[in-house]
């Protein structure tokens, strides 16, 4: 129950959270820079932690609802409060997340404790004040938006007007306003009217970060769509469907799985998207439908293992991909408590172990090397010995600062690079 | 976790069956039959993932819509085969390009050469592929055996939306240590009854293996509802995974699910009989008794 499922930054980056197998929110924030240790930027604490969703029991397919949080999505900040989304298969809440570190004191009809004083007692007139008290961050659910879905919910994303968001399952994208919980307009849908010719599913989906009206989704089919909701009330017609033509070299039985996309990402400047799929990391200019204007390889050595993935079904792992606040680097998990950045802009990558045993705090992580065959080099890990029970999914950067944080199936590890 | 144990057969697998189709190596041979295998394999470990799975929560659609994709490419493939007659180790041409679609052009031209052949073929297929050797795990036709840590977590009987019945457990509900000693001794069966039916045009494929299952429509399992009465799915009391809880069911039983999906003509009683006794095997194998 402690497999972490989802991590987030909110939009300042003080704020990192976590969602579970369990159905808990962990919520963690930056402690304030610390002025006398310039070295370093502020540790995360616990900050609050909540239990977001619980199991259900469908009682008509006799089958259990997972209370697992799937995706956690902040909404910018307004007042005090903080907000965010976070949603199971089946319903999306949202939480309000306060401080509280003060309180009344001083009634002047009641005891400390609540109890109604004596009327004879009173004498005076008594206002109360606010005195200071050990602070109490509490979070309560704000609204529920339930029974929209019958497929299960694999993302959410909160739009740039701040009061609308959808979410999306295998078969269908809703929209929602943030208000109203009973009503949700269905945006798109690609269930076909016989089940039985079913054969591609959405995977994931995103709201343009400035553009309002535009979304993508991502397909089990490698494909990516972008909509304007502007054209229709039903986006079932594409503006720009992306799809990279296939490689007929490495054409195998698992081409249609490894090209089934785990997630898409806008960059923050919203002019590319970036797509996940079972091998590598590649970047849409999204002015050109034909084909991406980059791609990694995240673990190319997997390729000639494809189908001992497939019967452990590994192949199956929905990797996640995040950008960097400028949108030079990308990141991605792998197997081996393994997660690769690459740099855009200098072309570099590297290869990154997420362990306790490589990772004393404050030591500079080493860059790891997977030989895929041949003489196996010194510190060179054999693509053999790579543990695939030990993946990484879930990764997230700081929108403005080099601060990552990367979930391993039970632990979560927050990096930052090197201050000099 | 297949395949533990069992003996590696031939060498030509050491190649791995993935990859460039530059890897073939002595000729057109040795790289057909990879690929036939490597699809049988795949054919076989879908359907076990299909169907063998008894979730207590429901299972994912993207997870079985690619399986099942999987399974209609190589159904569309057998059938295409099946209906040129391809004579498999017949031909030498066009071998590098076996693993795309350049190969079903190349049918044609094997259809040609069967013509000729044929008398010689059939003998020269069940003896070269032991049928058996169609279910190598995965695990065995790559160089790495160090793979499969856990025994494959397997998506169940798709029900997609609607009113659904709980799924049932399939007739070849596995129990994972000896499942492949069970597949082994089923093929066994099916390959003997086979190949004594000579006039049975199945002799040809190489789908004899999965016997009963070739001419199912797929759908109709996969999307249909089915009669599901004997089997008792309760998600209260089933364990996760390992000890099945089946309801004891007779031959009899298991051929009246199967009849409706069977096309295939079959000869009156005296094949039918040795199917009967067959199944009957089958079952106490698969519960172990």
């Amino acid at each position: 129950a402690d497999i972490i499922s989802t991590v987030e930054f909110n939009h300042s980056g003080e704020l990192l959270a976590t969602g579970d197998k369990g159905g808990r929110v962990v919520i963690f924030q930056q402690e304030p820079e610390n002025k006398s240790q310039l070295q370093c930027r502020g540790e995360y604490n616990v900050y609050s932690t909540f239990q977001s969703h619980e199991p259900e029991f469908d009682y008509l397919k006799s089958l259990e609802i997972e209370e697992k949080i799937n995706k956690i999505r902040w909404l910018p900040q307004k007042n005090a409060a903080q907000f965010l989304l976070s949603t199971n298969d089946k319903t999306i809440k949202l939480w309000k997340i306060s401080e509280r570190d003060k309180r009344p004191e001083g009634y002047n009809l009641k005891e400390e404790d609540g109890r109604y004083r004596d009327p004879s007692t009173v004498t005076t007139l008594r206002v109360p004040v606010f005195r200071p008290m050990d602070l109490m961050v509490e979070a309560s659910p704000r609204r529920v938006f339930a029974n929209a879905h019958t497929y299960h919910i694999n993302s959410i994303s909160v739009n740039s007007d701040y009061e609308t968001y959808l979410s999306a399952d295998d078969l269908r994208v809703n929209l929602w306003h943030l208000e109203i919980t009973d009503r949700s307009f269905n945006i798109v849908d690609i269930k076909p009217a016989n089940m039985e010719e079913l054969t591609e599913v959405i995977t994931a989906a995103e709201f343009h970060p400035n553009q309002c009206n535009t979304f993508v989704y991502s397909s089990s089919k490698g494909t990516i769509r972008l909509c304007d909701m502007r054209e229709s009330a039903l986006c079932d017609k594409h503006s720009k469907l992306f799809e990279e033509p296939e490689d007929p070299s490495n054409r195998s039985f698992f081409s249609e799985i490894i090209s089934s996309i785990s997630d898409v990402k806008f960059s923050h400047n919203g002019r590319y998207m970036m797509t996940r799929d079972y091998l590598s990391v590649k970047i849409w200019d999204l002015n050109m439908e034909s084909r991406p204007v980059e791609t990694y390889q995240v673990h190319e050595y997997l390729r000639s293992k494809l189908c001992s993935l497939y019967e452990n079904d590994c192949i199956f792992d929905k990797f996640e991909c995040c950008w960097n606040g400028s949108d030079s680097v990308v990141m991605t998990g792998s197997y081996n408590n393994f997660f690769r950045m690459f740099d855009r802009g200098q072309k570099k990558d590297v290869t990154l172990e997420a362990s306790r045993e490589s990772s004393k705090p404050r030591a500079v992580l080493k860059p790891r090397k997977v030989c895929a065959g041949g003489k196996r080099k010194k510190d060179e890990i054999s693509v053999d010995s790579l543990d695939f029970n030990k993946k990484i999914l879930h990764t997230a950067w700081h929108p403005q600062e080099n601060i990552i944080a990367v979930a391993t199936t039970n632990n979560l590890y927050i990096f930052q690079d090197k201050l000099n | 976790m297949l395949g533990k144990g069992a003996k590696r057969k031939l060498d030509e697998y050491e190649d791995g069956l993935e990859g460039k189709a530059a890897r073939t190596s002595a000729g057109g041979g040795p790289s057909k039959v990879s690929y036939t295998l490597q699809r049988q394999t795949i054919f076989n470990i879908s359907l076990m993932k299909l169907y063998n799975h008894r979730a207590l929560t429901e299972p994912s659609l993207q997870k079985r819509v690619l399986i099942n994709n999987m399974l209609r490419r190589i159904q569309e493939e057998l059938k295409l085969e099946g209906s040129l007659r391809p004579m498999f180790f017949a031909a030498s041409q066009a071998q590098d390009d076996h693993l795309d679609e350049g190969y079903r052009e190349a049918q044609p031209a094997f259809s040609i050469l069967s013509a000729t052949a044929q008398p010689a073929q059939p003998s020269a297929l069940t003896s070269t592929t032991p049928l058996e050797s169609c279910l190598t795990p995965a695990s065995l036709l790559e160089d790495d055996t160090s793979f499969c840590t856990s025994p494959p977590s397997l998506t169940p009987h798709p029900q997609h939306d609607g009113p659904t019945k709980p799924p049932p457990p399939p007739p070849l509900v596995a129990i994972k240590d000896s499942f492949s000693s069970a597949l082994d001794e089923i093929e066994e069966l099916s390959a003997e009854s086979k190949l004594v039916d000579s006039s049975s045009p199945s002799n040809f494929e190489i789908t004899t293996s999965t016997g009963f299952l070739t001419d199912l429509a797929l759908d109709d399992i996969l999307f249909a509802d089915i009669d599901t009465s004997m089997y008792d799915f309760d998600p209260c009391t089933s364990t996760t995974g390992t000890t099945s809880k089946i309801a004891p069911v007779t031959a009899d039983d298991l051929l009246k699910t199967l009849s409706p999906y069977n096309n295939q003509p079959v000869t009156p009683n005296q094949p039918f009989k040795m199917d009967l006794t067959e199944l009957d095997h089958i079952m106490e194998v698969l519960v172990g008794s």
